[in-house]
């Protein structure tokens, strides 16, 4: 046996030709369907246009959400929780810039008790005063605790100075705004994205055998607007702030770094080897930001980079706490890592590592229907789907160095970066 | 239920393949018996640091990380204190790739000064990250401190301080490896899709002639039962309020887990639990309030960890809690909420054994504890668990001689 050498590596598979089996309620309300596993347990994903970029105010699209479970017209928040506790099911929100989805998990045999209470708040919320001022609290608490940690104000800040706080997802709130919420215009919005809107339905799990004809009691007799996509309102165009913004932080022994700039989408022709680049930047433990700030000089416990997709303004987005005394040290580094990647074309042993990992990656993340229905969400909510994986997995595959260099020189100049510090 | 195959090579490694036909993917899990309670007080924080270590090299591997990524595989890893746990994921093609790279580091790293440095390094910025540069970062340091005297667990597994990072030398490093980091100390779990016969030969090529180490001794001093109720304040430059309690329990293996177990969930098992109902929504005294056991291999905590909502003061919200905490001790739990809370644990164990990585670590982790056949019989264990049994257990767990209290005071700067 020789230790030193590698076993031989089999190629990675292509992604499997999965896709959702999808049928339409009487109302129109599609339900996409990912029906297999040994676990007799679900996840369904209802997915509203109720994110962040669907109101007008900052935090109303949160506190709606965490509100759906606050009482309805026939059950009080108590009694609500207590059946879902006592079905051992869970419902989550999750609100995002650019959706809401209420997360439900139980066992599949309870699916029949768990969905006539979901659709009833969907329907029939009432908001009590009294839900609303102790959650306000509480999330007010939270915001407090948070002010004080660099790495959350650097997250949050960040967003205001790429974007403008003219921009949706630049929209930050503040401390004043958990004092006071505006009843009539929580209510409205709960109409707008929640009433009469018909969620797009992802069930998956070992769905029971009547899991449509459940879905088509509870949810195919609602009159709402059924679509087959998110819909998003325009969005006026914005301007970073400023290149470089420092926020001093009493007693820091680190500084936060966020750096990016705004990218193309998902549609775009360069989407693939843009995800390419940036996993070779910091997408991933061997990168060149992982292996320079953290493994060769010790300046950190992690860097990252990230290609984030938005309706309204996908980014890059780099992300580090690093030792305070290597602040500088640590951003020259980083512009050299630019340039490495303009000035040099990636090797082809590196170029196929990043490949595989990345298509490693996509094969986990379709292993099994909990993953494919979180993926599909991911997918769907711009308007693509698992065909669109497919594609992007094969081009990623083909991606040239030669092309990454070119795509390096368009978008990771030094000079086009918007940058926050905190601490 | 999780079906498997269990084998002790010669050296004293013990392996574990579950089969799965529905994923292409395998997830190789290595789970060494050996933790923070290993470390001597004045070495503390070194299992994680050598955690760190682990992927600095092996003897023939200058670099881990590459070999797998192409492989298209991922890998993570934890240290808490008990165990050092390691997995990897990647396609069952390529599963020769992930035991070539366990079974070297396992045979022996690359000892070198620079490795060491660099994570000394990166282990100091995760210390400060978690545990200095935010609010509330001491908190475990204090609680587990208040808790244990004598016990190991009276540090946290990041370690007591900095300092004794920085002091680690090659020749300590040399030493632990070799004591704890040896095939009959460790447990390896084989999962996915694969197939018994194919991975044992394949782990008997690549394991096999790995040495075993000398059997590990332990001589973890036994923490001596509390006789009173202690008391701890602490103030800091913290937004809110905390309030935190710990009563002394069971090991994670002992049958008294169980009962101790269903009241974290009867207290806080989701938001119809007695603490959040009563204390954030009928009595708003808290902003939130959650109750959970450590797990821990030798003799645990039970905590309660909490803010108070602003204006309330520390001594009222101790006394509602107390009196929630009374009653449990004095009064029998309906059926219904019984019912309720074995409901929960039915549903989280389906959904636990969803993930194929979930299942290899658990069944790892059955095993360190003594038996992994127990994996499929434990959710019946709790099912069975009775409403005097639970009184017991408040009345055992939450008398005052068994608490300890941890105000942690916001003292703002102006």
């Amino acid at each position: 046996m020789n230790r030193a050498e590698a076993p031989s590596l089999q190629p990675l598979s292509a992604l499997p030709e999965i896709s959702p089996q999808t049928t339409a309620l009487s109302n129109g309300t599609l339900v996409h369907q990912f029906n297999l596993g040994e676990q007799a347990y679900v996840q369904l994903q209802f997915v509203f246009p109720a994110g962040r970029i669907h109101s007008d105010k900052v935090l109303l699209a949160e506190l709606c959400a965490e509100l759906l479970l606050a009482g309805t017209s026939k059950i009080n928040a108590a009694d609500i929780a207590e059946q879902l506790d006592f079905y051992g099911a869970s419902v989550e929100p999750g609100v995002g810039d650019d959706d809401a989805t209420i997360n439900v998990y139980c066992l599949s045999k309870q699916l029949p008790n768990v969905l006539p209470l979901v659709s009833s708040f969907i329907d029939d919320c009432i908001f009590p005063q009294e839900e609303l001022d102790i959650l306000l609290s509480k999330w007010k608490q939270r915001f407090r605790i948070n002010l004080q940690k660099s790495d959350q104000q650097a997250n949050r800040l960040f967003r205001k100075v790429l974007f403008s706080d003219k921009h949706i997802y630049g929209r930050l709130s503040v401390l004043a705004d958990y004092d006071h919420v505006d009843m009539n215009a929580l209510k409205a919005f709960y109409q707008k994205a929640y009433v009469q809107q018909a969620p797009i339905i992802i069930a998956a799990g070992k769905l029971p055998e009547d899991i449509l004809m459940l879905l088509e009691t509870h949810f195919g007799k609602r009159l709402a607007a059924a679509s087959a996509n998110i819909p998003y309102p325009a969005t006026a165009t914005t301007e970073p702030e400023q290149a470089y913004t420092y926020v001093e932080k009493e007693g820091a022994v680190q500084s936060s770094i966020r750096m990016g700039r705004r990218m193309p989408g998902m549609g775009h022709p360069d989407h693939s080897a843009l995800y390419v680049l940036n996993t070779i930047l910091g997408g991933y433990f061997g990168s060149r930001l992982m292996d320079n700030i953290r493994e060769d000089k010790g300046y950190t416990y992690g860097i990252h980079s990230s290609l984030l997709m938005r309706a309204a303004g996908p980014y890059l987005e780099i992300s580090t706490e690093v030792n305070k005394e290597v602040l500088e040290d640590t951003m020259k580094e980083i512009k050299i890592e630019f340039q490495r990647l303009i000035d040099e074309p990636v090797n082809a042993e590196e170029l196929d590592t990043v490949k595989n990992y990345i298509l490693g990656q996509m094969l986990r993340s379709v292993d099994g229907a909990l993953p494919q229905g979180k993926l599909f969400r991911r997918l769907m909510i711009y308007g693509f789907d698992m065909e669109h994986n497919r594609r992007f997995a094969r081009e990623v595959r083909e991606v040239s160095a030669g092309r990454l260099q070119e795509l390096a020189a368009i978008y990771l100049r030094e000079q086009d970066m918007c940058t926050l510090i905190v601490g | 239920m999780i079906s498997f195959e269990r084998f002790v090579l010669n050296n004293g490694l013990t392996l574990i393949v579950h089969e799965d036909a529905s994923t292409p993917m395998a997830t190789v899990n290595v789970l060494y018996k050996v933790g923070a309670r290993d470390e001597s007080p004045d070495k503390t924080g070194f299992a994680h640091l050598f955690e760190h270590l682990m992927f600095g090299g092996s003897i023939n591997i200058p670099n881990f990380d590459t070999p797998l990524e192409t492989a298209g595989g991922e890998n993570n890893a934890f240290t808490n204190n008990d165990i050092t746990n390691y997995y990897i994921n990647l396609p069952a093609s390529n599963l020769d790739t992930a035991l070539w790279l366990e079974s070297d580091r396992m045979m022996s790293l690359d000892f070198r000064q620079e490795p060491l440095d660099t994570q000394k390094s990166v282990v100091i910025e995760e210390f400060k990250e978690h545990y200095i540069n935010q609010p509330y970062g001491d908190l475990w340091h204090k609680l587990s401190d208040l808790s244990y005297k004598v016990h190991p667990y009276r540090w946290p597994t990041i370690g007591l301080i900095p300092e004794h990072i920085e002091q680690a030398k090659l020749q300590d490093v040399k030493d632990f490896f070799f004591q704890y980091y040896r095939p009959n100390n460790a447990v390896m779990v084989v999962a996915g899709g694969v197939k018994t016969a194919e991975v044992l030969k394949k782990v008997q090529y690549w394991f096999g002639d790995i040495p075993a180490g000398p059997s590990i001794e332990r001589n973890i001093p036994k923490e001596p039962a509390q006789t009173a109720a202690r008391f701890m304040e602490v103030s800091s430059d913290v937004p809110v309020n905390c309030l935190f309690k710990s009563f002394h329990m069971s090991k994670r293996a002992d049958k008294a887990f169980h009962a101790s177990d269903l009241l974290t969930d009867i207290l806080g098992g989701g938001d119809s639990a007695r603490l959040h109902q009563r204390l954030v929504k009928d009595n708003p005294l808290f902003s939130s309030i959650n109750a959970y056991v450590s797990g821990t291999l030798d003799e645990g905590l039970f905590i309660i960890d909490s803010k108070l909502n602003e204006e309330v003061s520390f001594e009222k919200a101790e006394a509602a809690l107390n009196k929630e905490l009374e009653q449990l001790m004095n009064e029998s739990l309906g059926e219904r909420e019984l019912q309720k809370v074995k409901n929960q644990v039915e549903a989280h164990n389906e959904y636990n054994d969803i993930s194929v990585l979930n299942r290899a670590m658990n069944l790892a982790f059955y095993d360190c504890m003594g038996d992994v056949d127990y994996i499929n019989r434990e959710v019946q264990d709790y099912l069975e668990v009775t409403a005097p049994e639970i009184q017991d257990m408040a009345a055992r767990l939450f008398k005052k001689e068994n608490s300890n209290t941890l105000y942690y005071k916001s003292e703002p700067h102006f």
